[in-house]
């Protein structure tokens, strides 16, 4: 973005909202890491109607439309898993008590963010941004033993203000490898078996099912994109099912 | 706080090190899918005082900078393009470039100083990355983590912000997930591999090096630490004192 076409009151405004929307996604990345789902859908997303409506999670496989089809997955969802995971420890270990305090017992994940490129829309009124994490996920499996994986990929988010507040509105998690700790990425089949992706698993029965990215292609596909300096939100460079590219493939 | 410099001034150099940290991570992003041209095309300074670096040497200058980054590495792509494309044919038609691989160069832990004039920045990250790619001639995925040390500068030309010069410092390699960089780098000095035939030619990208390295060494057991990209101090302006490229 040309910074000369910007006065300087304009500009510094910009240069804070680019630090409040890397430290929105840094919240998020701590609330996820807490299992904090509601708390970050509640605190850190949209909340206006209009927006709520048109609220996107997407993955590799597909998009949540609408914040409330969202939350039954990303907080429904995983709640009912977490409530399984402890049935099964508590079964096993009756030391461990089957509470709503101990959801979550015996996880722990985290999606790290690096490499942001943030783009605030030359209206102000929304932004764009695109980071990678080299993270891990780690699930209990019931009998005092755990499962591990890095889970790496990017992670790309728009952004929108309501009432002069930065708020998450659209989130792609596009995972590229997932890989056992001690285990080569080599010695997996080059295409995913069904029902072996623990991510596309994990990801559920989504509003709109469609391959967003495709990482047998590596990133042929460019989703989620690499936000460009831009005037005014266009869903066809935005989190979304709209911009979802299919150009690169010829068939 | 540089109050020595006016309000203006100082929010000119905000923008300038939030530009550095968003022109880097555009290259990784591009560089990730092998769009060389893009990236050099793009985000670049054309002077002749540009410079491009890794460990096995330096290019100084567009011309020669492009021919290493875009000219060769395109070829490197469609060299691996022709070793898959029998093997699944569903890659027809398809940009050979980004099929190459992905290298993912992540930036954390970035330090920049913008120069007090505003005509340049400099920043130094570090990188642990990773290099993967699906669809190979041997039939098996590939992956390997990868970390560096970037030392950068940038300058401000025309109204925006352009890479000038890069200094990749390779450290650490190995297989995701079951390498260990130790164990590898003993095994290589124990049974270091056989030198290059005798009068063999160097590869083609190096024939147009400007400074031969090395410039970096990978990180061995018998080697000190290296700081061959020191971070940036602040500074007035760009001089020999404050680049990752010193004039020759």
């Amino acid at each position: 973005m040309n910074t000369k076409v910007f006065s300087d009151d304009e500009q510094i405004r910009r240069v804070w909202d680019m630090e409040e929307v890397k430290d929105l996604m840094a919240r998020r990345a701590y609330m996820y890491m807490q299992d904090m789902r509601r708390q970050e859908i509640e605190m850190l997303w949209v909340q206006k109607p209009e927006n709520r409506e048109t609220a996107v999670f997407g993955s590799n496989w597909g998009f949540y439309l609408g914040l409330d089809n969202i939350s039954a997955w990303y907080v429904g969802e995983h709640g009912n898993l977490r409530q399984k995971q402890l049935d099964e420890i508590s079964k096993n270990d009756p030391a461990v008590e089957n509470k709503p305090e101990n959801l979550g017992f015996g996880s722990a994940i985290a999606a790290p963010l690096s490499t942001a490129l943030v783009e605030i829309a030359g209206d102000g009124k929304t932004a764009q941004g695109l980071w990678y994490s080299i993270g891990q996920r780690t699930d209990p499996n019931g009998d005092g033993t755990a499962s591990a994986y890095w889970v790496c990929g990017k992670i790309g988010a728009d952004f929108m203000k309501e009432d002069g507040q930065w708020k998450i509105w659209r989130v792609v998690e596009a995972p590229d490898i997932i890989v056992t700790p001690g285990d080569a990425v080599a010695n997996q089949s080059v295409f995913w078996e069904e029902g072996a992706n623990l991510m596309e698993n994990l990801f559920g029965t989504p509003t709109v099912s469609v391959t967003a990215h495709d990482p047998t292609f590596n990133w042929s596909d460019d989703f989620p994109h690499a936000p460009k300096a831009y005037y005014t939100y266009d869903p066809k460079n935005g989190c979304c099912p709209e911009g979802v590219l299919n150009d690169w493939r010829p068939y | 706080m540089k109050t020595h410099l006016s309000l203006s001034q100082r929010i000119h150099n905000a923008v300038g090190s939030q530009q550095a940290e968003n022109i880097h991570a555009r290259h990784s992003y591009l560089h990730g899918k092998s769009f060389a041209k893009e990236e050099w095309g793009q985000i670049w300074s054309r002077s002749d005082d540009c410079s491009w670096a890794h460990a096995f040497g330096r290019w100084r200058g567009f011309e020669n900078v492009w021919y290493g980054s875009v000219t060769c590495y395109d070829a490197a792509c469609f060299s691996r393009f022709t070793q898959i494309y029998e093997i699944y044919p569903q890659v027809g038609g398809m940009d050979p470039r980004p099929l190459s691989e992905v290298s993912c160069h992540t930036l954390v832990t970035d330090i920049i100083e913008v120069a007090d004039d505003g005509k340049t920045a400099r920043a130094y990250f570090l990188t642990p990355g990773l290099i993967y790619s699906t669809l190979n001639g041997n039939q098996k995925k590939r992956c390997a983590y990868l970390w560096e040390r970037y030392g950068a500068d940038f300058v401000f030309e025309d109204g925006q912000w352009l890479f000038l010069h890069e200094q990749v410092c390779p450290d650490i390699f190995g297989n995701l997930d079951d390498g260990n960089w130790a164990h590898q780098k003993y095994d290589m000095l124990k049974n270091p591999p056989p030198p290059p035939p005798s009068g063999a030619m160097p590869p083609k990208k190096d024939q147009r090096l400007q400074d031969p390295g090395p410039l970096h060494k990978d990180w061995t057991p018998i080697q000190p630490v290296q700081d061959t990209v020191p971070w940036p101090v602040p500074y007035v302006t760009m001089d020999d004192d404050n680049t990752y490229t010193k004039r020759r």
